[in-house]
């Protein structure tokens, strides 16, 4: 994996290619990303005295070392900087000319908005939109879709 | 003078539980020990207010190494309770003043809590992932690429327009790409279907990228399953009868969990996310 997130799990990588039947009998150990998205998306939900609004939590400056929830929970805290920056949306107003964010965090981040609009949108569909914004004077980046 | 104190709480268990798991300590490293109250057992820990009052809380919140270790800790007194008890998780940083206050959200929340005892005991969650496999179709031929030109070609060849097979082939490759997704998808549902049999309840998240995956993942599937523990071998086993099944999918199982995708009570957030109970099997009683 080459983003710049640790897989950070308890155990073996995660997406180590695995061999078929007996290999998966046993459950993965979980990832940190499994433990996050239960722990802080989900259980029992009630206000406390201390009154913490987990929506607060900035995920973008913990981004580098945790990369946390999903594009819908991110959304749902008002995080949606993808959708304004003209580097990753076409939705967004474009830049007179073409100035590539350097680095491996805007290739990751392009690649995180192809798949957002993969998955809301309908996968065929999104991709197909996906491959043209990101087809013209762009790397293929890590679009799959 | 001691210091003063605040109440986090882990998780809810009847009341009937003798004493906490040995060994277990919480987010500040405290020792773990139950609230009592009536029916139910809340597992708290008392940590030093001056750290987890609400400002200094915030802050923590968003200190990344911290909130990393209040997860793993938090998770990991939760898990503590699950061999030997029917356990309905907290949410992350659900703190009390005292444990007066807390005995008086147990009152007042007693029947949502006795209700998610209810739906948890007995069973546990089950994460399943399944990304589409890389290759698990056929390898990608240059199926736009016109008629004539070098199969395989790579730069520096000697085509006129190399720009232009460039991205010919990259456009061969996505939609060879979109095709696998596609197909993996497919099988993905199946796959949910049949795993989804087996549960009382199914917790579906939307299928986007989850935070580790590689750049190359697709993810086409996310679902924690309730999966009655008599049932949990039958399960697994279907697991890898499905990885067999499916060449086109690479599945990831992990569990036995606490049920926190299963225990909504209070202020549940709508997050679009689809939860399913009493699908298709039985629910054991």
């Amino acid at each position: 994996m080459t983003g710049p997130v640790p897989t950070a799990g308890d155990g073996p990588g995660d997406l180590v290619g695995r061999g078929r039947s007996a290999a998966l009998s046993r459950p993965e150990p979980a990832s940190l990303a499994d433990v996050l998205e239960r722990v802080l998306d989900k259980g029992i939900v009630i206000a406390g005295d201390i009154k913490v609004n987990l929506v607060d939590v900035e995920l973008l400056t913990i981004r580098l070392r945790l990369l946390v929830a999903s594009v819908d929970r991110a959304r749902e805290m008002g995080i949606d900087w993808w959708e304004h920056d003209p580097m990753l949306s076409s939705r967004a107003p474009q830049p007179a000319g073409p100035e590539l964010t350097g680095g491996e965090q805007g290739t990751e981040q392009r690649s995180e908005q192809t798949d957002e609009q993969s998955s809301e949108q309908g996968a065929e569909q999104s991709s197909e939109q996906g491959a043209e914004q990101g087809g013209g004077g762009q790397a293929g980046g890590d679009s799959d879709g | 003078m001691a210091e003063p104190s605040a109440t986090w709480v882990y998780a809810v268990v009847p009341n009937e539980i003798a004493d906490v798991p040995a060994g277990v300590t919480g987010v500040a490293g405290e020792p773990i020990r139950l609230v009592r109250r009536a029916d139910l057992a809340a597992a708290v820990g008392s940590v030093p207010l001056e750290e987890m009052d609400e400002q200094p809380l915030r802050r923590r919140l968003q200190d990344p190494a911290w909130l990393e270790h209040a997860v793993r800790s938090h998770h990991q007194v939760v898990s503590a309770f699950l061999p030997r008890a029917p356990t309905v998780p907290f949410r992350l940083a659900t703190v009390y003043h005292s444990d007066a206050q807390l005995a008086q959200m147990l009152d007042h929340r007693a029947p949502e809590l006795l209700d998610a005892l209810e739906t948890v005991a007995g069973r546990a969650e089950w994460g399943v992932q399944a990304y589409a496999e890389p290759g698990g179709e056929a390898p990608a031929e240059d199926a736009a690429a016109p008629a004539g030109s070098p199969a395989g070609a790579s730069g520096g060849s000697s085509t006129t327009r190399p720009g232009t097979e460039y991205l010919l082939r990259r456009r061969a490759e996505r939609s060879q790409q979109q095709q696998a997704r596609a197909a993996a998808s497919a099988a993905a549902q199946q796959a949910d279907a049949v795993l989804a049999a087996m549960a009382v309840a199914v917790h579906r998240s939307p299928p986007a990228r989850r935070p580790g995956d590689g750049p190359s993942a697709a993810l086409v599937l996310n679902t924690s399953y309730l999966v009655d523990d008599g049932r949990a071998a039958e399960f697994t086993g279907s697991v890898d009868q499905l990885a067999d099944r499916f060449p086109q999918l690479r599945l990831r199982l992990t569990g036995p969990w606490p049920a926190y995708s299963f225990v909504h009570v209070g202020e549940a957030v709508d997050t679009g996310e689809a939860v399913d109970i009493g699908e298709a099997g039985e629910a054991g009683s």
